[in-house]
């Protein structure tokens, strides 16, 4: 195969992640304070299919999942929030902890940074989008 | 801003409109299938592009972040239909009528429980296969040769990976492909940890993360279709890749320990063709391959880097080629052994390809009439079916 159609499928596999993330985004900008229903559960859990893999890679370790490619998404977003990197490290693992808790409220900062996560995924699809069209 | 939204989303509406119009009338009826997919991507792209419209009107200017990148994602839809689909059905001729229904043929060889591919022959870049329209690129002129054709298998080999979780009698293909994710991640866990461990070069750690993430993104991938064409064509795929490395490889151990390299190196995919071949009860073929290969100058004149060591673990290579070919077993593909394959009907392709490449071989300077006429009467066969 072609690299075309391996930029393809990793930038369809990116792409379903990132629809799923924005999904979620959108259903828990309407709640107020959170309780772990299994609706409110299924929507965490696609924030988490995202988020994971980034704090995995973040930390060092190696991460198994696939839903995103996690190395060039952290890339992206250290050289966006370059000289605040340590800071904005610690705000997502802060992030990564309040999702998991049984009940929780996302404040205006959770969500611009859940919109910078997504914003970063996007840019990552742009990237694999351009390379499927490159010639090589 | 929200205005400005507002007016591309218009435009990409518009554009897509006009990409349906192009879709009729189909050429081909070979191509109806294609024609309906691309149908309905469009028509799915047009109703989400319309539900934003609604979406935007409630918003605040501070508040569309998500919208933006919603009606980004579709853009790169319109232009992936256009490119990939509708160019498919524009820029026909004869030829695809043959290469369909050979496909075709292919798809009932080895059982494959998806709907049928199309194949468009316009590729500039070789094979490839384009999961968003479900399309098989080839060169223009391959549908006049043989020995390249195991490559379409290959291509089969994602569209499998590509719908392993969408469809029931792929469930253990999944499964096993899951298992595999994890045994990678296991080994090179393990060897991080061992390499942390070790007083050495701090560099170390890092190659691993990047050896261990090419193989989680792409190099799995590959691997999978590279045994997938192999356990259901046979020998015949392992002899196109040595094929094709001795027409284009670079560098037979290309490897870096930085730069993204979407293939496996040539050396590991045919490493792994050989393991496959093993187990398939080929021994002869991946002995008469192996010597091939080991002749070529590419292999003889050169040495890999000392990284690469890490890259490519024999034991890795050989669990991944077993839970590979267990998942297409209890798929129930078609899997190919010396047996099986002698069984076939004389106008199987998969009988035929292998064929071709005995006689490749044995009579190279007959070679060329035998592919000639064996395309024509494949042309004529497969065109009155």
């Amino acid at each position: 195969m072609g690299s075309l159609g391996i930029f393809a499928s990793r930038f369809n596999v990116n792409t379903k992640s990132l629809e799923a993330f924005d999904k979620a985004l959108s259903f828990l900008k309407k709640k107020e304070e959170i309780e772990r229903t299994p609706e409110v559960k299924a929507n965490v859990d696609k924030l988490l299919d995202v988020l994971e893999p980034i704090l995995e890679n973040i930390q060092g370790n190696l991460s198994e999942s696939t839903a995103v490619s996690e190395r060039s998404v952290v890339d992206i977003m250290k050289e966006r929030h370059d000289r605040e990197w340590p800071i904005y490290r610690k705000k997502l693992k802060q992030l990564y902890s309040k999702l998991n808790s049984s009940k929780f409220k996302l404040s205006e900062s959770d969500f611009r940074l859940l919109n910078d996560i997504a914003d970063a995924l996007d840019v990552e699809c742009g990237n694999l989008f351009r390379r499927m069209s490159e010639r090589r | 801003m929200k205005d400005y939204l507002k007016a591309i989303i218009l435009e990409q509406i518009d554009r897509s409109l006009c990409l349906k119009n192009l879709i009729h009338p189909v050429k081909y009826q070979e191509l109806s299938g294609l024609a309906e997919r691309c149908t309905n991507i469009i028509d799915s792209i047009t109703q989400k592009l319309r539900s934003l419209l609604a979406e935007l009107e409630n918003r605040e200017e501070d508040d569309i972040r998500d919208i933006l990148r919603k009606m980004r994602r579709r853009v790169r839809e319109i232009e992936m239909v256009e490119s990939y689909g509708i160019s498919a059905l524009y820029y026909v001729n004869d030829e695809i009528r043959y290469m369909n229904n050979l496909i075709h043929k292919i798809h009932n060889e080895i059982n494959l429980p998806l709907s049928r591919p199309s194949v468009a022959c316009i590729s500039t870049r070789y094979y490839y296969f384009h999961p968003f329209t479900n399309v098989i690129f080839v060169p223009v002129g391959e549908s006049n040769f043989l020995l390249h054709l195991p490559d379409v298998f290959h291509e089969m080999g994602h569209y499998v990976l590509f719908n392993k979780e969408n469809t029931l009698r792929l469930k253990e293909v999944s499964r096993r492909y899951d298992v595999a994710i994890k045994k990678v991640t296991d080994f090179f866990k393990d060897l991080l940890t061992r390499k942390i461990r070790e007083t050495g070069p701090e560099e170390k750690p890092r190659l691993i993360l990047h050896i261990h993430s090419q193989w989680k993104e792409y190099w799995i991938n590959e691997f999978f279709c590279d045994l997938f064409a192999l356990y259901t064509l046979g020998p015949a795929y392992a002899w196109s890749h040595l094929h094709l490395t001795i027409k284009k490889s670079e560098d037979m151990y290309k490897f870096s320990e930085v730069l993204p390299q979407t293939h496996p190196s040539d050396d590991s995919r045919m490493r792994i063709l050989l393991i496959g071949l093993h187990k398939l009860g080929f021994d002869n073929e991946a002995n008469m391959i192996l010597s091939k290969w080991n002749s070529m100058p590419l292999v003889l004149n050169t040495k890999p880097l000392v990284e690469y060591q890490y890259a490519y673990p024999e034991e890795l290579m050989k669990e991944v080629a077993e839970l590979f070919l267990s998942g297409l077993e209890d798929g129930n593909f078609s899997i190919i052994s010396p047996t099986h394959l002698q069984k076939q009907d004389s106008d199987s392709i998969i009988k035929i390809l292998n064929e071709a490449w005995d006689l490749f071989w044995n009579n190279p300077e007959e070679f060329r009439n035998w592919e000639e006429k064996c395309i024509e009467k494949l042309k004529s066969m497969i065109q009155k079916d």
